[in-house]
């Protein structure tokens, strides 16, 4: 009897932790490589995703709806996107509005601009 | 016309307001959005702005600048860089600190061209006007006409111009000299601008005060002698106010809607006898390309 408390303590215990596991959510590729001649770029996105619960998720381009799914926890998902700046995609309850998760892919240069400090505003003489 | 720039002043500030308002529940400042402060060496910029503005001319008889079709160019080296009409040399850059060595076209001349309509459309114009208010006039107030008055030349100032940056706060202060013999004086400025974002609307209001020697005023805005019948009059130095606000709202990444009002402050030059207003304004509205 002593022992059985005690395996279901340590059972409640690490079930504690199970619970608070954080979800999955990638996109593949993670980056965009423009250059010069190119800015943007067209990309075949593949999302993948593991939830702790099942729900019904909605899947978001920035503030764009792309696709919902209902009561799954796990997907897969093909996208075609043409990117041309740093774009976020969002897993989102759509009953809630909670942000279930977010990923994002991110846009690099090829050729380097080189910046510096404009010293002077335009319209600045008027 | 002077009614026509209220309207258009009046326009500007409403739209800008309008704007500010729509915004005001959902301000938000998105600092790495904003971009202008900074600008890729070694490539050509090139913008046009096409609208209707004005820069109002404080002088008797002067007409009004139009502001219809203004051109915008940049070219920024390592070092040296042009930033429409201003040519200068960063003999030292952080990101916080810059020392440039600058040079320019004088822009008080400005006010003695004849931007007239009468000389672009053929329109009847306010000009004959003018010619009579100093003849009409003359006996009982000081005061010429810009028409009566040997020509003011173009000089080309050079000089120091030092900017701090604090985040999105640019204080600025220059003094240059007239390197073409022309006023024999020196200028100076000290600045203030704050950049910031209204949801999409991108705002640049500045404050300053700029400096003139009494060489400059008396060139441009005192009388030689026999150039009336007043005699020469010499000018003092100035200190003179300014305020403007810049606003952008972006419609594309080449396109946005331009906003400007500017207020410089003359009425330290009333030892002038050319003025007729104790201020000049800008305003402005209109489309802005970048190429």
């Amino acid at each position: 009897m002593k022992y059985s408390i005690l395996v279901v303590f340590i059972t409640t215990f690490f079930s504690g932790f199970s619970v608070a596991q954080t979800p999955v959510f990638s996109v593949s590729p993670k980056v965009c490589v423009v250059s010069e001649q190119q800015d943007f770029c067209d990309l075949d996105l593949q999302f993948k995703w593991l939830l702790n619960t099942y729900s019904d998720v909605c899947l978001y381009q920035q503030e764009q709806l792309l696709q919902c799914w209902q009561q799954q926890r796990s997907g897969q998902f093909n996208y075609k996107a043409r990117v041309q700046v740093e774009t976020i995609y969002s897993l989102i309850n759509p009953h809630t509005g909670v942000l279930i998760a977010k990923t994002q892919v991110e846009v690099q240069s090829a050729h380097a601009k080189k910046n510096r400090r404009r010293l002077r505003s335009p319209w600045s003489f008027f | 016309m002077r009614y026509s720039f209220s309207l258009l002043t009046a326009l500007c500030f409403s739209t800008l307001f309008a704007c500010l308002s729509v915004q005001a529940t959902q301000a938000s400042k998105h600092a790495d959005d904003y971009t202008e402060q900074d600008i890729t060496t070694d490539r050509l910029h090139l913008s046009l702005s096409v609208g209707a503005g004005v820069i109002t001319n404080p002088l008797h008889g002067g007409d009004n600048i139009p502001l219809v079709l203004i051109p915008q160019i940049a070219f920024y080296a390592e070092q040296w860089f042009f930033d429409n009409g201003r040519l200068g040399y960063s003999f030292s850059q952080s990101p916080k600190h810059h020392f440039n060595l600058v040079s320019e076209l004088n822009s008080e001349s400005r006010f003695f061209i004849d931007w007239h309509p009468k000389n672009v459309f053929a329109l009847q114009s306010s000009a004959l006007n003018n010619q009579f208010v100093m003849q009409n006039e003359a006996s009982s107030s000081r005061y010429a006409d810009i028409d009566n008055l040997h020509k003011r030349q173009i000089a080309l100032d050079a000089g120091i111009a030092y900017h701090y940056v604090n985040d999105d706060h640019v204080f600025s202060v220059q003094a240059l000299h007239d390197i073409t013999d022309v006023y024999r004086g020196v200028r100076g400025a000290l600045q203030w601008q704050y950049h910031t974002v209204l949801g999409k609307l991108k705002i640049k209001p500045t404050l300053g005060i700029n400096y003139k020697s009494a060489e400059l005023n008396s060139y441009f805005y005192g009388l030689n002698e026999g150039e009336t019948q007043f005699g020469k009059i010499d000018v003092g130095s100035s200190w003179q106010p300014y305020a403007k606000i810049d606003a952008r709202w972006p419609l594309s990444k080449a396109d946005s809607l331009r906003f400007h009002v500017a207020y410089y402050d003359y009425s330290a030059m009333d030892g002038s006898p050319l003025f007729e207003r104790t201020y000049s304004m800008t305003a402005f509205i209109g489309f802005d390309r970048t190429f």
